[in-house]
């Protein structure tokens, strides 16, 4: 229980850290500079620790304090991004008994609500480049994608979104 | 000291079987539907992380005292790991950023925004995320309006709204 006790320590050591500094001044691309302070409080602890664990207890706390990050990271993309099913379910919500119609919620469901700062994003996390007027991707972005293509393949599933 | 190493990457090889599995469902048994295939893949990683830990070929079910805290280490990584490739499929499916940067691939020449929201617009994303709402029970259509169905989605939403104000110091969404 030593390496459960010790990876849950670090973790909430650096989610504090990350609530004070994100309240004091959010950061340019949120995501990297999340998994920069996640992984370089777990390194100080590595340099600094003296645990005296066994190089198979440090391979194990590596892996369960990186699974604990990855979740982290993944529900907090959700947090950062508002997603339009949440939106969706958020909005009918709060038309009570009313009901919501479908002209209402492509009122408030717009291009400009649902596309135009996704690619604001891309342009941010240099996937994507702005000339003269058209979008082009950009390495990381082929890459990225490129990624996905070939998952969605290997599912045998269509284009998603 | 080799079975040491061994359980450090238990729940990494629980999740190569997970992924596997899943894979193998949705490809041999389409019909499955994704998420039912992601159900079947978590529980096969499960299982095997469990086997790994009751079976001891020779001796019966044997569970020492050391081994249930690296079991109770190794479940929590596994279920962090499942998590993580559930959302991982799940941007393929959904993820708004994915679909455009698929659009571009596509496009050698590049898009301009006008020639983006032609391919993938609000009208679309729209569609498919109350079909999937409706076919979920989530929301219902009744006299031409959509009320909540069952909670779950919205219970989701009111989570992901409360840890947006704990940790952005937001009250609401765009």
């Amino acid at each position: 229980m030593k390496i459960f006790f010790i990876g849950l320590l670090i973790f909430f050591i650096a989610l504090g850290i990350h609530l004070v500094i994100w309240r004091v001044h959010k950061p340019k691309g949120q995501i990297r500079a999340l998994l920069q302070l996640f992984f370089g409080t777990f390194l100080i602890y590595l340099v600094g620790g003296c645990s005296g664990m066994n190089l198979y207890e440090y391979i194990q706390l590596g892996i369960f304090f990186t699974a604990l990050v990855l979740v982290y990271t993944v529900t907090y993309s959700a947090i950062e991004v508002d997603s339009p099913s949440l939106l969706i379910v958020l909005n009918i919500s709060g038309a009570g008994s009313s009901g919501l119609d479908d002209r209402r919620l492509k009122e408030i469901m717009t291009d400009e609500i649902l596309v135009k700062p996704r690619m604001l994003d891309l342009i941010e996390d240099r996937m994507v480049d702005l000339e003269g007027g058209k979008y082009k991707l950009t390495a990381a972005g082929r890459f990225f994608s490129g990624i996905f293509i070939f998952y969605r393949s290997l599912l045998g599933l269509p284009k998603g979104g | 000291m080799l079975l040491d190493y061994a359980q450090a990457f238990v729940p990494v090889a629980g999740l190569l079987i997970n992924v596997f599995i899943q894979v193998a469902c949705i490809r041999c048994f389409p019909r499955l539907g994704l998420l039912k295939s992601v159900y079947a893949g978590f529980a096969a990683g499960l299982c095997s992380i469990l086997a790994f830990y009751f079976i001891n070929p020779g001796k019966g079910l044997v569970l020492s005292a050391d081994s249930f805290g690296l079991l109770v280490v190794n479940l929590l990584a596994y279920f962090s790991l499942g998590y993580c490739y559930f959302h991982f499929i799940n941007l393929g499916e959904t993820a708004r950023r994915i679909r455009i940067l698929r659009e571009l691939v596509e496009s050698k020449a590049g898009l301009s925004l006008d020639e983006i929201l032609e391919r993938y617009n609000a009208g679309e994303i729209l569609e498919r995320r109350i079909g999937r709402l409706l076919s979920n029970g989530q929301i219902i259509l009744c006299d031409g309006k959509y009320y909540i169905g069952k909670p779950f989605v919205l219970l989701i939403a009111k989570i992901i709204l409360f840890m947006k104000w704990m940790i952005l110091g937001k009250r609401c969404v765009s």
